[in-house]
Formats: structure tokens, C-alpha cells, sequence
């Protein structure tokens, strides 16, 4: 009888039966101490877990997940817009080097420029004082 | 158990990304989803649970085919969280365990409460955590799915991936366990 009462049991809690099944069974408890403590036992269980296991949404969890699912949303496009900074970001400092690169060629031709300025300077200046002392010595010498 | 035309079209706007969908999606499932890991992993903090299920709802429903409805496809995701997260829980309930006090909270009798309610209120609320701890995860869950939350057995075995005959045979033995367990509490 028990392993009948058992299957009855679980036949009833899955809501299989027929409604005479069903009125017979309810008859059938009444009567059965097995089947009472049972259901009994087993309504206490699901009476606890269903408070135990409820649950309100709280606002701010909400908040949580539909932050995290926006970051998620945008993600790709803050990924793009990170490349297309840095790679913009390369390109400036490329660029400012080059124009650096540039204008130390430029200061370099500059200074060489200057430099052959004084060289042709004072060899000119040299010369000119040579050619001075030399025109001075020949006044010199016609008296 | 395919998906209905308003499903279509909600599935439709969760694959646009549409941030409406997505915010309806939480008001209507996150009950459901937290009652699936407070019962899977017996704990009641679950808000990592539900994050990490809408990250991986959104990250999936590209691949949501319609070959189940849409609730059975995120209760299966909510299980698979709850199965990944089930190691960490785990350690932090034993660590919890070891600190816990001696005290026995009773659960508080009412005054017009019904025979079922004057009998929980005879058992304290440890002992009937204690009795639910004696089952396994899946058991508490099955229970879950079908007694409280009134799926059908299809649903449950789509959900945790295992044969109807599994689950109903499963589900019997978990419920006769527990009348046992809480037979001896009584």
C-alpha cells in the first residue's frame, strides 16, 4: 500500500490526476497516515522555500545591470574610438617629430651656413689685413 | 514551445540592442532568475548571479534561434550562472558556516496562522535550511521549477538539459527524500 500511496502522491502533486482520481484520492487521505504526513511534510517545504526563494527587484540593482549592459552596448564604438585616437595620436606625434627631424636639418644647414660665413669671414678678413700689412710695408719701402 | 509572434518581436529588439527591451526583460524574468540561484545555491545575495545572466542574455541572443521560448532559454541560462558560480558560493557559505553564532531563530507563530503555518512555526528555520542542505543542488532546483514555479516537465528538461523520464524520476525521489528529512524534524 505505501509504494501505491507514494505514487498517488506524486501523481497528485504533478497534477495528473482526473477529477474522480482526484476526489477519490482526497477520500483516500483522509484515511491514510502515510499520505497525510506526506502532503503535510511536503507543503511545510514548499510553503518555506517559496519565502526563502522570492525575490524584489530592487531599483537599484536594476541600475547595476542596465549600466553594465550599456558599457556592453557601447563598447565597440569607445573601441573604435580608442583606435581612431591613438592612431590619430600617432600620427601627431610622427608628424611633430618630423617637423623637429626638419627643423634640426634646417638649424644644421643654417649652422653650417654660418660656420663656412665665418670661415670665408675671417680668411677674408685675414687676407685683407695680410694685404693691408703688405701694401703698408711697400708704402713703407718706396720712402 | 517555439516562441509567439509578441515574443518574436521582443527577441527581435533585444537582438537590436534596444535598451527598452532589455529593461523589460529585467522587470519581467529577475524573479524568476534570483529564485532559481537562491534555491541553487542557498544563498541570498544573488545580484552577481542576475548581472552575469543578463551579460551572458546579451551577449547570446544573437544566437537565440527560437527553438524553445524564450523564458525556457534564459532559465537555462540562469541554471548554467548558477552551476559556473557554484564553486565560489560554495567556500564563502563554508567560511559563513564556521562563524555562524549558536542562536536558533524561530520563525514568529501568527495568531490566525493555518495547520501548515502553526507546523512550520513548531520547526526553527536552521533545522528546515538544514534538511534543504541534505539535497543536492539539482534536487532543490527540480523542486523549484516544478512545485513552486509550476513549469512543465518539458520545460524543466530543456532547462537543465536532461531527459523528461530523468527529471520525473529525479524529481520523485527529491520530494520523498525531503518528506523523510522533515519528517524527522517533526
Amino acid at each position: 500500500m505505501k509504494e501505491s500511496c507514494e505514487e498517488l502522491c506524486m501523481k497528485y502533486l504533478d497534477g495528473e490526476m482526473t477529477e474522480e482520481e482526484e476526489h477519490h484520492f482526497k477520500k483516500h487521505v483522509e484515511s491514510c497516515d502515510f499520505c497525510q504526513d506526506f502532503l503535510k511534510n511536503y507543503q511545510i517545504f514548499i510553503s518555506v522555500e517559496k519565502i526563502r526563494t522570492s525575490y524584489h527587484p530592487s531599483v537599484s540593482n536594476k541600475k547595476k545591470v542596465m549600466k553594465k549592459i550599456r558599457n556592453k552596448k557601447f563598447l565597440p564604438y569607445r573601441m573604435a574610438l580608442a583606435t581612431v585616437s591613438v592612431f590619430f595620436g600617432v600620427f601627431l606625434l610622427q608628424s611633430y617629430f618630423n617637423t623637429s627631424s626638419t627643423q634640426n636639418y634646417y638649424a644644421k644647414i643654417f649652422e653650417k651656413g654660418i660656420e663656412m660665413l665665418s670661415q670665408s669671414t675671417s680668411t677674408y678678413v685675414e687676407n685683407s689685413v695680410d694685404n693691408l700689412l703688405e701694401k703698408i710695408k711697400l708704402v713703407n719701402d718706396s720712402f | 514551445m517555439g516562441v509567439n509572434k509578441d515574443e518574436e518581436k521582443f527577441v527581435k529588439a533585444l537582438k537590436r540592442r534596444e535598451e527598452w527591451a532589455y529593461s523589460k526583460l529585467y522587470d519581467k524574468y529577475v524573479p524568476m532568475i534570483a529564485g532559481i540561484a537562491k534555491s541553487y545555491l542557498g544563498i541570498d545575495d544573488v545580484s552577481d548571479v542576475i548581472q552575469e545572466v543578463f551579460v551572458r542574455v546579451y551577449k547570446g541572443i544573437k544566437k537565440f534561434r527560437g527553438d524553445s521560448s524564450l523564458s525556457t532559454w534564459i532559465y537555462r541560462i540562469a541554471v548554467n550562472v548558477c552551476k559556473d558560480m557554484m564553486g565560489k558560493y560554495k567556500k564563502h557559505k563554508e567560511i559563513l558556516t564556521d562563524f555562524d553564532s549558536e542562536e536558533v531563530p524561530y520563525i514568529e507563530p501568527k495568531s490566525s496562522s493555518s495547520p501548515v503555518e502553526s507546523m512550520i512555526s513548531e520547526l526553527t528555520l536552521e533545522a528546515l535550511e538544514g534538511a534543504m542542505d541534505k539535497l543536492s543542488e539539482e534536487d532543490r532546483l527540480l523542486i523549484k521549477l516544478r512545485d513552486i514555479e509550476g513549469l512543465s516537465y518539458d520545460e524543466i528538461a530543456h532547462i537543465i538539459n536532461k531527459p523528461v523520464g530523468t527529471v520525473k524520476s529525479r524529481l520523485h525521489y527529491a520530494r520523498k527524500r525531503l518528506s523523510e528529512l522533515i519528517k524527522d524534524l517533526i
